[in-house]
């Protein structure tokens, strides 16, 4: 009983929420690029006020869903990079393609 | 989730509580600017003669022909006067004039309600660094908001029917904290995200579509002709095709005036314009906003910035504003009340609560110092708009360093006290200093803009000496 209490104790647990959070507001903004960038081309032209619309309701929310997942234990899923995985693809995938085009023009 | 709500609260809070309590009064910023403008008491709405609409297109002619990069802003039921405008990189400045003849009405230089318009939206610290940082503050509400709901799931119906006042000190702080947060809930939402919508390229320059900085006093005017062609008939065929009564802005650029349809004529803020050309006032085109995007954005602003609104909407829109600022100062209390036993000591505790202390309590006795320094000040003081604004920063700056010397001593609480003290007398006194530095006939006949102004700071200064005597006794 002794042992449990100091170790909880010493597992000071501000460390892991500011590292979560830092993690987590990098995510966010990565979240919001990649939506931005879903709706830099419409089938009619640029719609960046959907994109702006669609990226601060998803930054909160991608936040608070970081912040409601269980610690990362030894050898699990790093669940922690799921939500901003859509948004990063999306991201990567607008890189490749001006990078694509800026070389063959 | 609670360590998230108890620190993105604290430090967003911080910034929220300034964009609150300034986005709350710049609501009335136009009543305000009419305000700090007494001279303005004794001068009687009248309907605009084309006459004095010619003659003061004569003079933005002249401005712009020096280099000033002027524009006119069109009587209307709040401000019922003439003005010709510039900016000066924080606020739009210049002269009043009587719609009858178009004669300047002497009125002090002031930046009036448009330093809290600024404020609220950078800080008055610039449209780069200052929006950044409160759009960051914004996003900080909406996550807040959403871990405090998580919080008080289960038991958001009881809280909504539970405020214990005079209980302990943390319970009372508590259930309004949450009484607030829940009914002020779709209020603070809507007006941090549409915040956030609007100002967002700030936070994503490399998007672009967006300007990044404003340029000022050194704008160019663009324009080098001496004279207009009569600005009367081109305000007449622009209301033909708005409707009447619908042109607010009358603005000038690259030899083309544009009639533009006034910010408070619709819901959607779309600024819809006709352009004429200015050196016949032949037109030349008529721009409205159809598309759905724009429109879309039109609304967002159309709900943040409400001018559009009857007198009532926009006095709810108040309450709401600073409801808002009470919840947030509310948690910014719990986190402290939360940490002072075993943190008390520590020097970030200490510095916590000075800041707290300067933007709950320091920020309004500023505000009030402004309204103060504005009728003090006397009324040819050369650069005196500069000095309002150097007077309304100083006060907090000394509220500031208040605050740190009591946050820092032995006796924090003490501090607040006084502050509370100080507000109280400083918003008790402003119906009395209206009343001494201010001209009119028949005070007591009439409830006009001057008076709703003396008679809220006299409702926040008794709210503010209840708190005193709360505080003093328990």
């Amino acid at each position: 009983m002794r042992k449990s209490s100091n170790n909880k104790r010493r597992k000071s647990p501000v460390l892991f929420w500011t590292v979560r959070l830092l993690l987590g507001l990098a995510l966010v903004y990565l979240c919001g690029m990649g939506m931005l960038d879903a709706f830099r081309t419409g089938h009619k032209g640029p719609v960046p006020i959907a994109g702006y619309l669609g990226a601060f309701a998803v930054m909160p929310i991608v936040l608070l869903v970081v912040f409601s997942l269980p610690a990362l234990g030894r050898g699990r899923v790093p669940a922690l990079l799921l939500p901003g995985l859509l948004p990063s693809l999306l991201l990567c995938a607008r890189i490749a393609t001006s990078a694509g085009s800026f070389l063959h023009a | 989730m609670g360590w998230l709500h108890e620190w993105i609260g604290f430090l967003g809070g911080l910034v929220l509580v300034v964009c609150f309590t300034a986005g709350s009064l710049a609501l009335f910023d136009i009543e305000l600017t009419r305000w700090m403008q007494p001279e303005l008491a004794r001068y009687h709405p009248a309907p605009l003669s084309d006459a004095a609409l010619d003659k003061v297109g004569g003079i933005v002619a002249q401005m712009r022909q020096n280099g000033r990069n002027a524009f006119i802003t069109l009587p209307t039921p709040r401000d019922p006067i003439l003005r010709v405008l510039h900016f000066n990189g924080h606020a739009f400045l210049g002269t009043a004039y009587s719609p009858t003849d178009g004669f300047p009405v002497l009125t002090r230089p002031t930046d009036g309600g448009q330093l809290f318009f600024d404020l609220h939206h950078s800080l008055y610290r610039g449209p780069f660094w200052g929006n950044m940082v409160t759009e960051i503050a914004a996003i900080g509400l909406l996550i807040a908001v959403g871990s405090g709901l998580i919080i008080h799931f289960r038991s958001i119906i009881p809280d909504l029917l539970l405020f214990r006042p005079f209980a302990s000190r943390t319970r009372a702080w508590m259930d309004a904290h949450i009484l607030a947060g829940l009914l002020f809930l779709p209020f603070m939402v809507m007006m941090a995200y549409t915040g956030a919508v609007i100002h967002g390229p700030r936070l994503f320059p490399m998007f672009g579509g967006g300007h990044h900085g404003r340029p000022g006093l050194h704008r160019p005017s663009g324009d080098s002709r001496a004279t207009y062609a009569p600005l009367s008939p081109m305000l007449h065929e622009a209301e033909k095709i708005f409707g009447p009564a619908t042109i607010g802005l009358i603005l000038f650029e690259n030899g083309t005036v544009s009639m533009t349809r006034a910010d408070s004529s619709s819901f959607v803020l779309t600024r819809d314009h006709a352009v004429f050309s200015a050196q016949d006032g032949t037109l030349v085109d008529v721009v409205r906003q159809k598309d759905p995007s724009r429109r879309l954005g039109g609304i967002l602003r159309g709900l943040h910035f409400i001018r559009w609104a009857p007198l009532p909407l926009r006095w709810l829109y108040f309450l709401s504003g600073i409801a808002g600022s009470a919840l947030m100062s509310a948690g910014l209390i719990l986190f402290l009340m939360k940490h002072r036993d075993r943190r008390g000591s520590r020097f970030l505790f200490r510095l916590a609560e000075t800041l707290t202390m300067g933007v709950t309590t320091a920020l309004p006795i500023a505000c009030l110092g402004y309204l103060w320094a504005n009728r003090l000040f006397w009324s040819d003081l050369p650069e005196r708009a500069h000095w309002e604004i150097e007077a309304f920063f100083l006060v907090w700056a000394v509220g500031l360093v208040h605050a740190a010397w009591r946050s820092f001593g032995p006796t924090p609480l003490r501090g607040w006290n006084e502050h509370f003290v100080l507000f109280a007398s400083f918003a008790l006194t402003v119906l009395p200093l209206d009343f001494l530095t201010r001209t009119s006939n028949g005070y007591l006949s009439s409830f006009d803009v001057y008076k709703a102004v003396d008679f809220t700071a006299f409702a926040f200064g008794l709210l503010a000496l209840f708190i005193h005597r709360r505080l003093a006794t328990s």
